[in-house]
């Protein structure tokens, strides 16, 4: 005996609604989808469905749990939306009908708002039957419009040239530093998260044999002072001693989930960073 | 039903090619009726892929001996004899020809060997000749017309269309036979 | 003199059976007008227009002719089905005969471009073609999949496990792959495996593992380990990667039916109709997956091969691929450095692109750029393993390609660009072959002068200059230069067809002409260099099949002096192609010094046949060479023709059907003469008709056959009749009964038979010359009879031939007294025969009584119709009848067949109506002495009284009499 959650949306991704300011109208966004109880019996009795939905920060605990520290506690949580309703006081059920549920996604905790984040939302739903209960939980995702605009930037692309020497390494622990010069530009460090990230990178010269290059993009979360970075997805585009002046595109596409717009709140914040990684052998 | 009488196609290209644009763009007919005459089995392919039923009787130097040298097939109310007519001394002498009728018990004997297209009643009975489809010449006429027949049978009657090549041009003419009672 | 007597003679004959028939018998021509029916002419038939008018009026006696059909007796028409299954086996025969074709290697010979793009199915097989052979037994070492780290896609859900547990087993795949030599055969074989499992996994909804198996295709073309077989790997690769692409599609499809509740209906016919904003959020939320599964890829290349496979997908996320986006593709290949593996995926972006667009030539345009970049590449550093000529021979087909996708429709500007890209880079024939070869010829042509140069400064090397020649000769076939342009030019470059196709006669002469010079020099040089032998063969092909006028070619001293220098099998087939072409391409053959040539060919084929040579090939030579013969035609010139005959005779003596053939033509001069001259002969044309049958008589006994020997004699004597030539004709039928009598074959007694009823039906016309013996051919024929051993049943056939010689003999029971007791002892001799052959029949007459009964009806028959009905006769038919009852009695008696009284009745009824005429008529001739009955008793010697009486007849010559009388004769017969 189970209960299945499913949304009616395939993406799961739900965009929250706007105020539209002059008539004060709210265009809400509604997450709806239906329960299914799989059981033997046909028809069942029980004595209350509770759905709880739930909106909070959660990314830098998964990090913590999985480089071996507990996760975060429930208290620690910062939440932007708490959701609970009953959807029947009980009864009987047929087990063949599914029971839709919806709610509407909005922040309802006091002065925050719904961020555009790879995780954190969540609708559980409980079932009580005679001293026992049947979860099921889903999880769906929140694409805030707009999120994550500099407002002294806007929506503005922002190019930038970069060339990769040995005199501009950071930190070289290298005793002789091959020769060897990059060149590229990334089109916009602007970048609008449903679009491709793009730029070149020229080879111009390398004394050593090119492995490969890639382009890494990491995030970066904030949280209580403390710093965590992630690579969340690295893609190769160069792969051997490519030809020397010769383009070669940096296009990537930004993943939907495990990374999301610039987020910056009080208590957090997660950032990306691209890395040109350059192999040379 | 088409009649086709004639010699080695190897004579007379243009006719038979008369014949061909004629006959085996058409697949209406559906009983060729052959009277075989120099013939070659590649003709007898040429003229079976008109996908019709064909009936072949052997003629004189022909290249199978295993056609019958006679033929009755029953179409509708009428009994047709084959026959190629070399056999029959003197050649197309209308008696002997009878004779052959008599002895097929048929009502229409189809006979060949002249060239000379005609159809000719005689004691009751028919006798048809469809000339030379190749219109090669026979021993009697160095140049014969072209011609070959076309027979459409329904019940008691019998239409007739002769085709004849004149001068480069189709001459057709219609002819309607009743079974006599 | 005495020639012109003996001609009267026979003259005389008919004109005196004529009459005595009239007397005694019937009147034909009467008989004629009353019985003959006479058809309306009409504009109407069934032949007429289609099958629409099938069913109305003129046709209406048609209409129900399928009922008619049906009606027949099925189990009569077994023969028939014999036919059908004929039918149905032809064209497996005509398909026998293609593969035998000789000339089927030369019409292959035209796949050259023709300026139409050649699609990559076509191309694939061209490739494997060439670098198949190469690997065939070799091992490949399939290297470290170069997979250094794995990829670190992040996951959710269920698919986490699942796409963990197969990052493995593709990890450990490769890792045990490190390095292993496999033989080509079976890495073929795995990669097959690869597609059926893809396949299967795909049926099981397993869509993981697909993309797993697609990533894991694509990153074997990483593997670059053993070159040679790269071509081949990335044909087996990508086709698995195109159906990888092809069921994500038809999934999409599906998926869009099922979501859209079966509105959406997408079928190949109306993909590019279709609204794709209308398809279902779920089925674009999908496909949207598929592209981001696809995009995470770590490694360069396998994200650029999957991107490319899924792109017929772009659809259903209502986007298409744009230009950017190939653009981007093109340039991201340039990460690959690689030279083959860049070079490959240039090709696969270049196919998919073209599928999408053909006229993007942006994309394609960097993607040159960057082939030669990776080809000079190559060239400066090459292969370690491989040798320089193998090693560029691999990148051929990519460049290959792309050219053709630059080249397809290209505008000028684009045209410039690519050659300017080739003046800048090291000259490589390849790349100047792919241009001349893809860009629109019209380019191509426009700047003939530079390309030209270009050939001639850019390459040394001999063969790269003649690849380069012949090309730019095949395109500007297609678009030839204009007028004022040199064409010396072009001859100096040895052009091929070109030259042939554009220029004069004169010009092409001069060309082969040049080849042959050159060929003189070659052939003292060297023994044999079979590979050149070769495309000069080609070459000779192409001169005839893109000849104008191949009269003219043909006659060229110097091709055919050319051919000699072939090894005489390939101057065999040459010289056979040509005929063959000639046959196919020329209704007439009238020019003599064009005869005098294809002689001189197909005699080189004539006398090539020897013992060895198999049935069909004999047969088809000859066919070629009967149809040479029947092309011949001078008009109205016969002589000539008889000539021209009379040296093919000589020629060509050794195959039968070419012999044939030439009788055939050659009587048949002779009937056209008779139809030219109306029957009136004069001096030179009666001349001209008897060297005719000479020609004919000569060389009947040259061929093998029996029956052909005496199918011939017959034709030629029925044409020499024709033309009152009656001493020949009567020599020819002796020939005929001597090739009888000389071949007697048991075997053949049936067709024998025919013969003889047939010689038999001739000589109704004329009995035999009565300057040797009145009956000469029929006691010919009775001898034939007696001498040779006739089978029991045979004697059915021997007594009807019996039967048959009374009516000739009836037919001339008039003359003198020694001729008519010639025909009376012949007509005794004759009732003895038949009644003894019934008698021997008799012993064993229990299974022939059918046969036995026919005999006897048909004596009586053929002796009511012909003969008078003197006592004898009567007596004879009356007996006749008698026993043809007793038999038919006896049949009936024994036999479940049952014969027809009406048989019977029928031809006594008839006998009785003759009788009485008979009697009748008799009485009239004895009451009144008639003209004709004195003309009937004036011996036949005394034929000038007769003329006298008959004085029209008299003032034309003894031929044109014969042919008059003849005349009549037919009409009273047909």
């Amino acid at each position: 005996m189970s209960l299945e959650i499913k949304l009616d949306r395939a993406s799961k991704f739900y965009e929250p609604g706007v105020i539209i300011d002059i008539s004060k109208i709210m265009l809400q966004e509604k997450v709806t989808g239906y329960i299914t109880i799989i059981d033997s019996q046909s028809q069942i009795q029980h004595s209350g469905i509770v759905v709880n939905a739930e909106g909070y920060m959660d990314t830098v605990s998964i990090i913590r749990g999985n480089i071996g520290r507990p996760p975060m506690k429930d208290e620690d949580r910062i939440y932007f939306m708490k959701k609970k309703f009953t959807l029947s006081d009980g009864g009987k059920l047929n087990t063949s009908t599914p029971i839709p549920f919806e709610f509407i996604l909005e922040a309802n905790e006091k002065g925050e708002s719904l961020i555009d984040a790879y995780v954190g939302y969540e609708v559980q739903i409980t079932l009580n039957k005679g001293g026992k209960t049947l979860k099921g939980n889903e999880k769906f995702y929140c694409a805030v419009p707009g999120a994550g605009i500099d407002t002294t930037i806007g929506r503005r692309d922002m190019p930038k040239e970069f060339a990769i020497s040995p005199d501009n390494l950071e930190a070289s622990t290298l005793k002789s530093v091959p020769k060897f010069k990059f060149e590229g530009q990334i089109y916009s460090v602007n970048c609008a998260f449903q679009e491709p990230f793009d730029g070149y990178i020229i080879t111009r010269d390398s004394e050593y044999v090119i492995k490969s290059i890639e382009v890494q993009l990491v995030r970066v979360e904030t949280f209580e002072g403390k710093t965590f970075a992630t690579e969340v997805q690295n893609i190769q585009v160069a792969d051997g001693d490519v030809i020397r002046d010769m383009e070669i595109p940096l296009y990537m596409l930004f993943p939907k989930i495990y990374s999301c717009p610039t987020v910056i709140h009080a208590k957090f914040s997660v950032i990306n960073l691209i890395h040109q990684r350059l192999t040379l052998d | 039903m088409s009649l086709i009488n004639s010699r080695n196609s190897s004579f007379q290209i243009n006719s038979n090619t008369f014949y061909h644009q004629e006959i085996l763009a058409q697949e209406r007919q559906n009983n060729i009726i052959q009277l075989n005459h120099h013939q070659t089995f590649e003709w007898l392919e040429n003229l079976a892929s008109a996908k019709s039923q064909m009936h072949a009787v052997r003629g004189d130097f022909d290249e199978l001996p295993s056609l019958p040298e006679t033929k009755v097939v029953q179409i509708g109310n009428f009994k047709f004899g084959l026959i190629h007519g070399h056999q029959v001394v003197p050649w197309g002498d209308l008696e002997a020809l009878a004779a052959v009728q008599r002895q097929l018990d048929v009502d229409i004997l189809i006979s060949g060997h002249t060239h000379q297209n005609q159809i000719i009643q005689y004691d009751g009975k028919y006798f048809i000749n469809p000339g030379s489809a190749t219109g090669a010449y026979s021993s009697m006429n160095s140049s014969p017309r072209p011609s070959f027949m076309l027979i459409a049978v329904q019940g008691d009657e019998i239409v007739a269309f002769i085709y004849e090549l004149i001068n480069d041009e189709i001459n057709v003419q219609r002819l309607e036979i009743a079974k006599k009672k | 003199m005495s020639l012109r007597l003996y001609s009267s003679q026979y003259f005389y004959y008919i004109i005196s059976s004529y009459c005595y028939r009239e007397v005694s018998k019937r009147n034909y021509e009467l008989e004629q007008v009353k019985f003959q029916l006479q058809g309306k002419k009409v504009r109407e038939h069934p032949l007429l227009g289609g099958g629409e008018d099938a069913g109305s009026a003129p046709a209406g006696a048609f209409g129900q002719q399928n009922k008619n059909v049906l009606y027949l007796d099925q189990n009569k028409n077994v023969e028939e089905e014999d036919v059908d299954g004929d039918d149905e086996d032809s064209p497996k025969k005509t398909k026998k005969e293609d593969k035998n074709d000789p000339y089927a290697e030369y019409m292959t010979l035209d796949s050259r471009p023709t300026g139409e793009f050649e699609s990559w199915e076509a191309k694939k097989v061209k490739i494997l073609a060439v670098f198949r052979p190469q690997t065939e037994n070799q091992e490949v070492m399939i290297g470290d999949n170069r997979d250094r780290d794995i990829d670190r896609p992040i996951r959710l859900g269920k698919g986490k496990s699942r796409m963990d547990q197969l990052e493995k087993r593709s990890t450990t795949t490769s890792r045990s792959n490190q390095g292993t030599l496999i033989s080509a055969r079976d890495f073929t074989q795995q990669l097959e495996k690869l597609n059926r499992e893809m396949k299967r996994f795909w049926e099981k909804e397993d869509k993981v593992a697909c993309m797993r198996i697609a990533i894991q295709c694509a990153k074997l073309l990483n593997d670059v380990e053993t070159p040679l077989f790269y071509p081949q790997k990335f044909i087996l690769l990508t086709d698995i990667l195109d159906n990888f692409g092809s069921l994500v599609f038809g999934r999409m499809k599906k998926l869009t039916k099922e979501h859209s509740g079966g509105k959406i209906v997408i079928t190949d016919a109306n993909e590019d109709q279709i609204d794709y904003t209308k398809i279902p959020d779920k089925v674009r939320e999908i496909c949207m997956n598929w592209f981001l599964k696809s995009a995470c890829i770590r490694e360069v290349l396998p994200r650029i091969y999957l991107e490319l496979a899924l792109v017929s997908c772009h659809r259903f996320i209502q986007r298409r691929v744009q230009q950017g986006d190939l653009i981007r593709l093109s340039k991201m290949i340039r990460g690959i450095a690689e030279p083959l593996c860049a070079t490959y995926t240039c090709a696969y972006l270049a196919r998919v692109g073209h599928s999408i667009d053909p006229n993007q030539k942006e994309y394609l345009m960097n993607m040159v750029e960057f082939a030669y970049k990776h080809y000079n590449y190559a060239i400066k550093n090459g292969h370690s393993k491989l040798s320089q000529e193998q090693y560029f021979s691999l990148f051929e087909p990519t460049i290959d390609w792309l050219f053709q996708c630059v080249g397809h429709n290209a505008n000028k500007q684009t045209f410039i660009k690519v050659y300017d890209m080739y003046e800048n880079n090291p000259k490589k024939a390849i790349y100047l072959k792919s241009i001349i070869r893809y860009f629109p010829s019209e380019l191509i042509a426009s700047a003939t002068t530079t390309v030209i140069g270009a050939i001639k400064d850019h390459f040394i090397s001999e063969d790269d200059r003649l690849s380069l020649i012949k090309e730019m000769g095949l395109t500007l076939l297609r678009s030839p230069p204009k007028k004022n342009q040199s064409k010396l030019d072009f001859i100096n470059f040895g052009w091929d067809q070109f030259a042939i196709k554009n220029l004069n006669q004169n010009s092409v002469n001069l060309f082969i002409k040049e080849i042959f010079r050159k060929f003189q020099d070659f052939a003292l040089s060297t023994t044999s260099d079979d590979d050149l032998f070769k495309k000069l063969e080609f070459l000779l092909v192409k001169v005839m099949m893109t000849a104008q006028d191949f009269s003219e070619l043909i006659g060229f001293e110097n091709l055919l002096g050319l051919l000699n220098y072939f090894p005489i099998s390939v101057k065999n087939k040459l010289c056979e192609m040509m005929l063959k072409f000639f046959v196919d391409h020329h209704p007439k053959l009238q020019d003599g010094f064009l005869i005098h040539s294809i002689f001189q060919i197909a005699k080189t084929l004539h006398d090539k046949i020897d013992s060895m040579s198999s049935d069909e090939e004999i047969k088809r030579i000859s066919k070629t060479l009967c149809k040479i013969i029947r092309k011949i035609d001078f008009g109205k010139d016969f002589d000539k023709t008889l000539i021209v005959y009379t040296t093919a005779r000589g020629l060509f003596i050794n195959l039968d059907e070419v012999t044939e053939t030439l009788i055939t033509q050659v009587v048949s001069l002779a009937a056209k003469a008779h139809f030219y001259v109306k029957g009136k002969h004069s001096q030179k044309t009666i001349s001209f008709v008897k060297a005719c049958i000479a020609y004919s008589h000569i060389t009947i006994p040259t061929l093998e056959s029996m029956d052909k020997q005496v199918q011939y004699f017959m034709l030629t004597a029925q044409v020499g009749l024709m033309n009152g030539l009656l001493g020949e004709t009567d020599s020819l039928l002796k020939g005929v009964l001597s090739t009888i009598d000389e071949n007697f074959d048991q075997k053949k007694v049936n067709q024998i038979a025919d013969t003889i009823l047939n010689i038999l039906g001739f000589l109704v016309i004329v009995p035999s010359n009565p300057e040797t013996s009145f009956f000469q051919l029929v006691e010919g024929i009775l001898s034939l009879l007696k001498n040779h051993e006739w089978g029991s049943t045979q004697h059915i056939l021997k007594t009807k031939i019996h039967i048959e010689i009374e009516v000739i003999v009836s037919y001339s029971v008039i003359g003198n007294e020694e001729f008519k007791r010639e025909a009376t002892q012949l007509m005794d001799y004759c009732f003895d025969q038949i009644l003894e052959s019934i008698e021997k029949l008799n012993d064993v007459k229990q299974s022939y009584y059918p046969e036995l009964f026919q005999i006897c009806i048909l004596a009586a028959n053929t002796l009511v119709q012909n003969c008078a009905i003197s006592k004898k006769i009567d007596s004879f038919v009356n007996k006749m009848f008698k026993m043809a009852d007793g038999y038919l009695t006896e049949n009936n008696k024994v036999s479940g067949e049952k014969i027809n009284r009406n048989v019977i009745n029928l031809t006594f009824e008839n006998f009785r109506k003759k009788k009485e005429v008979f009697a009748a008529q008799q009485q009239n001739q004895t009451s009144g002495a008639s003209a004709q009955q004195q003309m009937q008793q004036q011996p036949p010697r005394q034929s000038v009284s007769q003329q006298q009486q008959q004085p029209q007849m008299q003032q034309m010559n003894p031929a044109q009499q014969l042919a008059q009388a003849m005349k009549q004769r037919q009409m009273m017969s047909s």
